[in-house]
């Protein structure tokens, strides 16, 4: 079955946050089951970003427990690299699929980590843009597709430095299609892209397939310098940048498959994050997305 | 393979700001056993060279990663050198480079890196490498290899310095190098690390009979 025909069967989800191991608890975050209560609409599923050494939290177990909606981001594979793909990692990812029943695996697509899943190991690079590159992440996630029974949606990941002879959109655009998937859309991560490449927000979207994004991320991001150069950095603060929702309104009228839409922010308070939910909401007024909310 | 050795190299490029310098300098002289085609030379250095500055801390927290099981060896390093600058020549050294390059486990490398050090007489010298040696030891049989555990010999004295620095550095009143006990290259002491019995448990060290 084709991903056109996949993505029909996909739940429509709504607006949600996203959560890391122990991210919940720390000082002045997001209290998940307040949002939960008091804003349901903004709280419509839970992205569990999951380190298959860390497992799951009390909060995003207490979430999966409850039955209510999830999505599975993962923090530790390599989609590129058919070594990663050792059969405990994959046992232990079924099994916290199996707990928090998942409506599809994410993640970014990138480096998670170099040599083997080891604490000293982990970074998060993105790929390679390059046409060799694009195939070898396709492979993986037909592979990550076929040894889960989920559907796979690769991210695009946040980086300092890209590397290859592709724009990213293009790069991504290759992979859609030779892994017959979807894509998650940051579109922070996009922004920074962009900046870094010295191209405007929403360059390369022209020929994008956006009936393919299934899920969009936005988060803030915090104008950095360092040896007089000047670059973005990925804070999840909720000071989202002009390129960013300039991302967003280009893409989201044409994402009529879109499904999900998370407001990276956890680490930030009720009180601080509401407000921000709000004015992403509104930013999907009138288009396919919004319609279905 | 080709983007993914390009990616390797990436990873020690963002790792090591001499690398970098090296390889926008003299790009082919730099990278010249590494299996990269002409272009993709050019793609690494492609973006702006501040670009590979933007996260000083990454060592930093890959530093403190690795003396997560190696600190009493680190510690050592600080005491005679006087700073943790010391540890961060790691990464600019073969080893690290070799280890990312060979998909390596990091903190092996990193613990006969230590040992290394101490045998060309830098940083607590037989000290050094002696307690790397163990901790060293202990990374291994902590990651199951091999199976039942291992056994190392080392100078005499070896425990009693690790033991010594492993209760002091809690307490944050590490004494001086001069103060810790001193080790006799002879006779060795063999000393047995195993993995103890359930789920989370850690090691046991203890001195057994060659």
């Amino acid at each position: 079955m084709g991903f056109d025909q996949r993505v029909q069967e996909l739940p429509f989800l709504g607006i949600g946050v996203s959560t890391e191991y122990g991210a919940a608890t720390a000082p002045g975050s997001l209290d998940l089951r307040r949002l939960r209560a008091e804003r349901p609409e903004f709280a419509a599923f839970l992205e569990v970003g999951l380190e298959t050494v860390k497992g799951l939290d009390g909060s995003s177990a207490a979430w999966a427990a409850a039955g209510l909606p999830t999505t599975y981001h993962f923090l530790d594979i390599n989609l590129d690299e058919p070594e990663d793909f050792d059969d405990l990692w994959l046992d232990q990812l079924r099994a916290f699929a199996a707990q928090i029943q998942p409506a599809w695996l994410c993640g970014d697509a990138g480096a998670w980590h170099f040599g083997s899943r080891e604490a000293a190991h982990m970074l998060l690079l993105p790929p390679i843009l390059t046409d060799d590159g694009a195939t070898e992440l396709a492979e993986g996630i037909v592979r990550l597709r076929e040894a889960t029974g989920l559907e796979v949606i690769p991210e695009n990941p946040p980086g300092a430095v890209y590397l290859g002879d592709l724009h990213l959109l293009d790069f991504f655009a290759r992979v859609c299609e030779r892994a017959d998937a979807g894509i998650l859309l940051d579109c922070a991560h996009l922004a920074i892209y962009q900046e870094a490449a010295g191209h405007e927000p929403t360059a390369g979207l022209d020929g994008f397939p956006l009936d393919r994004v299934v899920e969009i991320h936005v988060a803030g991001g915090e104008p950095r310098t360092v040896d007089g150069y000047d670059y973005i950095e990925d804070s999840h603060t909720l000071s989202v940048l002009p390129q960013t929702w300039a991302i967003v309104d280009r893409v989201a009228p044409a994402a009529t498959e879109l499904r999900a839409v998370v407001l990276e922010c956890d680490r930030n308070p009720f009180e601080v994050v509401v407000p921000g939910y709000e004015a992403l909401a509104r930013r999907f007024d009138g288009t396919p997305f919004g319609a279905r909310r | 393979m080709s983007a993914r050795a390009l990616q390797r190299v990436a990873i020690r490029m963002h790792h090591d700001p001499y690398l970098v310098a090296a390889v926008y300098d003299d790009p082919d002289a730099a990278l010249a056993d590494e299996e990269l085609t002409a272009d993709e030379r050019a793609m690494l250095i492609a973006p702006d060279q501040r670009a590979w500055g933007t996260d000083p801390a990454r060592v930093d927290r890959v530093l403190e990663a690795l003396r997560r099981e190696l600190p009493v060896s680190c510690a050592i390093v600080e005491l005679a050198s006087g700073s943790r600058r010391a540890l961060l020549r790691f990464f600019s050294d073969e080893a690290f480079h070799d280890c990312v390059s060979n998909r390596g486990v990091l903190v092996f490398a990193f613990a006969d890196w230590l040992q290394d050090q101490g045998r060309e007489g830098r940083w607590g010298r037989i000290r050094l490498t002696a307690v790397a040696t163990l901790e060293g030891a202990c990374a291994r049989v902590r990651r199951g290899l091999p199976g039942d555990g291992l056994t190392v010999e080392l100078p005499d004295g070896t425990i009693e310095l690790f033991a010594a620095l492993s209760a002091a550095l809690p307490t944050g009143r590490v004494p001086g190098l001069n103060r810790l006990p001193r080790l006799r290259s002879e006779p060795s002491e063999y000393l047995r690390v195993e993995r103890k019995e359930g789920p989370g448990a850690e090691l046991s060290v203890y001195a057994v009979e060659p």
